[in-house]
């Protein structure tokens, strides 16, 4: 199916490989969790994410199998209230934020750049244990009677008012911070300092460039919710009474204080999709991405811009018509970056010869997706329109479209892509497609009805409706369901490839950046010797010539 | 670290300072030199929050926090940390040259004096806290300041100062805090000669982390104690 | 190792900053001693903390020899600060300018349906109880008592007829023409003690005729 490049590094004795590879190299449940290698380290990262992807999950299906019917039947609204909380709380903090940077990104960063780790390897595994950490607050949450503020904890409700394990959840909230500035850190620091022999700026990977403007968004954004959590920890304890209005403080501010992390953040999901899709959209059309620069520029602008536009969240608050006017305004300049990554996957696949595999179907899904997610979002970026669908399920189905499709599928289609380099094995490609159409249906059947019912009229967090709504509800809740019976497929066939797939070839997909120049699995140190890159990661036609 | 692994035999004569992971100590130290102003930047990010409330606090207070700070805060307290965090900033860039230049001698001196004179900024602190708390100046609830009525606890709002003066004084001590552990833990690692002219990025780091604190401290300073 | 690392400042340049540093705190105090205006002494106390800052930056800091991203990863962190800040005062300090000038939604629908109620009534009402109706449908009654009280704007009860101080000192005599200006433009002419705190409405001839006839009938 793919030609084999000649492999001068992974391989110095030609094919008579021995079996040893990173997972095999230690053995004990120690060495892995004390491992300072990050490929261990990515993929604990990712069976963390999935397992509290599960929960969150698990709890969506109880929020869709509530809204089946108009009647609040299946919980009680306090229950409710809950779980919606800490299907965002966990679904935000434990899963989209560090999903595909901290798992995938850990992985295949030193891969792509030819090293043998990231710059920081102790605070690499010191970022993943505070993960766990604040993960476990979170977790004792949920164990200990849930919180009801949603996951934005706007004050004063979620100070003054509301009931549950507020500070804790806060806490947890604050050590995950931690972790992902650590996180963004390390990066920034390996892509500026760490790269092979050659590979220069313009020879990045754009996933690269996509995790590089991810972690810029981490080191300057996150202090802030650390400090918005701070301070809201005590407002709930001593009310200090800054953001409390019964004490004298504004709770705009603490909105402003929200959104300016809470809005990047947004970005720290979608960007490394976007270098996903950026990578798979090329290696499997088999041609040189289209716009390179303009790719990798667009995710720095988008990186910087998106700290100039977070009131758009906010113009119902009360916040000033003035400041509201210029958020509005400089919301839709993000469109701009966003629509050239676009037209730029759009023109690689033209003339490409593309491969009708797994992995591009789920990056054609997520174009589709995220194109509806971006469009409604210059609806929400109207003032005028917001008025009408602030607060409604068309919000909703924004922000699941955007986060969840976006980020979701990239994070599937990363799987799927760097699947035979993480595990060694290939996985089944027929199962694999069939899943992608029960995964894709489901998705947009999802959400797809949110949007009609947010523009008639329902509103977001309530557990019961007008009986008008039940139509796209129950659509919604079907939806839902062949969603999430795609995932556990999905979760079979790879956990069967792990046991019976075929052995994967070094470079399965005839993939020209430096992380397919290894040996599959990589070993532990990822390269014999120092790789030298001399061409650019896109560039196949040579080796359609080595073939 | 992973370094013992079998396949890099070569690595015999490798600086012992160097990790496995980089190709000469110069990328390393430009690597760790690197990551630390970007932690210095996320520090900045963080008292940033504070910054803000200040500022808006302010605005909205305004008659407050003149009344406030110039009636309960004693701006040679202030002044007499200021200089102490100064002095003590002077001696840790002092240091971060003793270990850059291997002369362990000064190192460890250099480093008690600014341990010390931390110590006696944290106790000003001490001494200044407990006095506020003495009187019931404290933040939101707490306030037992001045018995006021429901209607100018709102628009007085002493309260608030005391919160905003808390929370930006507490954090920045916390941070003094964590600074004197780790000037301590430097002190202990030169004594055993472990910071040298080789290995000096790590008195470099405690040191520009110090300045920082510092940094920060030089803004707390006027916008506190010196309203008027 | 390359150069940079092993530029050592001379020990003499430590401590001109520490003496520097030591001065402008001198100063800092000193100016808030003598007690400049408010505004004032806060922008120069700032520029002197910004100074102090720049000199443990690039000296004590090692700025002035470090390489010339590390110094462009601590301005752009100001740069960011500086959004945050800029924008969110923008707002906090021109929250509600627009209500103050349009009215807020509410009292404008309300002015509307009050106008449409008037123009059905139109025949059947005497322009007396006309402006009843509209000093309670266009908002009046929120701020003009009747029974003498003195609320955000001045009473209603003897308005007409009544010689009034404005804010600049002149006096005049409550007539057709003051109520109708008063209606509207009502920042042309604001009686002493009070805020200029009306609205513009939409009020029409005939409307503002009947509210006259009304306002003549509160003595």
């Amino acid at each position: 199916m793919s030609p084999q490049t000649a492999n001068t590094y992974a391989h110095p004795e030609g094919d008579l490989t021995p079996e040893v590879n990173y997972i095999n190299a230690t053995k004990g449940i120690k060495s892995w969790l004390l491992t300072l290698d990050h490929k261990r380290i990515g993929i604990m990262y990712l069976g963390t994410i999935l397992s509290f992807f599960l929960v969150g999950g698990l709890i969506a299906m109880g929020i869709r199998a509530e809204l089946f019917t108009p009647e609040g039947d299946l919980f009680t609204a306090a229950t409710y209230n809950k779980m919606f909380t800490l299907h965002g709380a966990i679904m935000v903090f434990l899963v989209l934020v560090p999903a595909i940077p901290a798992s995938i990104g850990n992985f295949i960063l030193p891969l792509m750049l030819g090293q043998k780790d990231v710059a920081f390897p102790k605070l690499n595994l010191a970022s993943f244990w505070i993960y766990i950490f604040g993960a476990g607050f979170l977790v004792f949450t949920l164990i200990n009677g849930g919180v009801d503020t949603g996951w934005t904890f706007y004050t004063p409700y979620s100070s003054d008012h509301a009931s549950g394990s507020v500070v804790l959840t806060l806490t947890g909230a604050f050590i995950l911070g931690f972790s992902s500035i650590l996180t963004g850190l390390n990066f920034i620091v390996t892509i500026h300092k760490m790269r092979a022999p050659g590979q220069t700026w313009r020879k990045l990977p754009l996933m690269l460039w996509a995790l590089y403007a991810t972690s810029v968004i981490q080191v300057l954004a996150t202090p802030v919710i650390a400090i918005t959590l701070f301070l809201l920890i005590f407002e709930r304890i001593l009310q200090i009474g800054i953001f409390d209005p019964s004490m004298g403080g504004d709770p705009v501010l603490f909105q402003h204080f929200f959104w300016f992390y809470s809005h990047p953040v947004v970005y720290v999901m979608v960007l490394p999709a976007f270098g996903v899709i950026s990578e798979t959209i090329s290696v499997h059309s088999r041609k040189h991405i289209f716009g390179y620069m303009a790719i990798a520029g667009s995710s720095v602008t988008i990186a910087a811009v998106g700290f100039l536009i977070w009131g758009h969240h906010m113009f119902l608050s009360g916040q000033s018509e003035l400041q509201g006017a210029i958020f509005s305004f400089l919301t839709f300049g993000v469109a701009v970056p966003t629509a050239i990554k676009n037209f730029s996957w759009i023109a690689t696949l033209w003339k490409g010869s593309i491969r009708w595999n797994t992995v591009m179907f789920y990056t054609l899904g997520f174009i589709w997706i995220f194109l509806i997610g971006g469009l409604t979002g210059l609806f929400l970026a109207t003032m005028a329109t917001d008025v009408h669908l602030h607060d409604t399920y068309f919000v909703v189905a924004h922000f699941h479209y955007v986060m969840m499709g976006g980020t979701l599928f990239a994070l599937i289609t990363a799987i799927h892509h760097w699947w035979p380099k993480m595990t060694g094995k290939m996985f089944n490609e027929t199962i694999g497609k069939i899943t992608f159409w029960l995964a894709f249906i489901g998705y947009n059947l999802t959400f797809f009805p949110q949007f009609v019912a947010g523009t008639q009229g329902m509103p977001r967090r309530y557990h019961q409706y007008v009986p008008e709504f039940e139509v796209w509800m129950q659509a919604s809740t079907i939806g839902s369901f062949i969603f999430g019976l795609s995932l556990f497929i999905m979760l079979g066939y790879l956990i069967h490839s792990l046991f019976k797939g075929v052995k994967a070839p070094h470079n399965p997909w005839g993939a020209v950046s430096l992380e397919w120049e290894t040996a599959t699995p990589p070993i532990e140190h990822n390269f014999h010797g120092l790789p030298v890159c001399t061409k650019g990661p896109y560039d196949f036609d040579e080796i359609e010539e080595v073939a | 670290m992973n370094a013992n692994e079998g396949g890099a035999a070569a690595n015999a004569d490798r600086n012992p300072y160097l990790a496995h992971h980089f190709m000469d100590k110069f990328q390393q130290d430009d690597a760790v030199k690197m990551g630390m102003w970007l932690f210095l930047v996320q520090e900045l990010l963080f008292f940033g929050g504070l910054f803000m409330a200040y500022i808006s606090m302010r605005f909205y207070y305004p008659e407050t926090f003149l009344q406030e700070a110039m009636a309960h805060l004693d701006w040679r307290l202030g002044a007499i940390n200021t200089i102490a965090l100064l002095t003590s900033s002077l001696t840790m860039a002092l240091a971060v040259r003793a270990a850059q230049q291997g002369k362990q001698k000064q190192l460890v001196p250099l480093l008690a004096v600014t341990a010390v004179l931390a110590v006696v900024f944290m106790g000003i602190k001490y001494f200044e806290y407990s006095h506020k708390i003495h009187d019931g100046l404290m933040p939101g609830i707490f306030y037992a300041g001045e018995s006021l009525s429901a209607v100018e606890a709102v628009n007085h709002a002493p309260q608030i100062f005391f919160s905003v003066y808390f929370m930006m004084t507490g954090v920045h001590g916390l941070h003094v805090l964590i600074g004197i552990g780790l000037i301590g833990y430097l002190m202990w690692r030169a004594t055993k000669g472990e910071l040298n002219e080789d290995n000096y990025s790590f008195v470099d780091n405690v040191g520009l982390y110090w300045h920082l604190v510092d940094l920060i401290w030089i803004f707390l300073f006027p916008l506190l104690y010196l309203v008027k | 190792m390359s150069g940079h690392e092993h530029e050592h400042m001379p020990l003499k340049t430590y401590f001109i900053i520490y003496g520097a540093l030591l001065c402008l705190t001198v100063v800092t105090v000193g100016v808030s001693v003598i007690g400049l205006p408010s505004t004032l002494s806060i922008v120069v106390a700032m520029c002197v903390a910004a100074v102090k800052g720049v000199l443990v930056a690039t000296w004590f800091m090692h700025l002035k020899y470090d390489r010339k991203f590390n110094v462009f990863i601590f301005v752009a962190s100001f740069w960011f600060m500086a959004v945050f800040f800029i924008f969110t005062m923008t707002d906090i300090s021109s929250r509600g300018d627009i209500l103050a000038v349009t009215g807020n939604f509410e009292q404008r629908m309300d002015a509307a349906v009050a106008s449409q109620a008037f123009e059905a009534a139109s025949g059947d009402m005497s322009p007396e109880e006309l402006g009843q109706m509209l000093y309670s449908g266009k908002g009046c009654v929120g701020c003009h008592s009747l029974d003498g009280t003195k609320r955000v704007g001045p009473t209603f009860k003897g308005l007409y007829g009544r010689e009034e101080v404005m804010t600049d000192g002149t006096k005049l005599t409550v007539d057709d023409a003051y109520i109708k200006e008063s209606i509207l433009q009502p920042q042309a002419k604001i009686v002493e003690g009070y805020a200029p705190l009306m609205q513009e409405l939409d009020v029409s001839e005939d409307e503002i005729a009947a509210l006259t006839t009304y306002i003549k009938t509160l003595k």
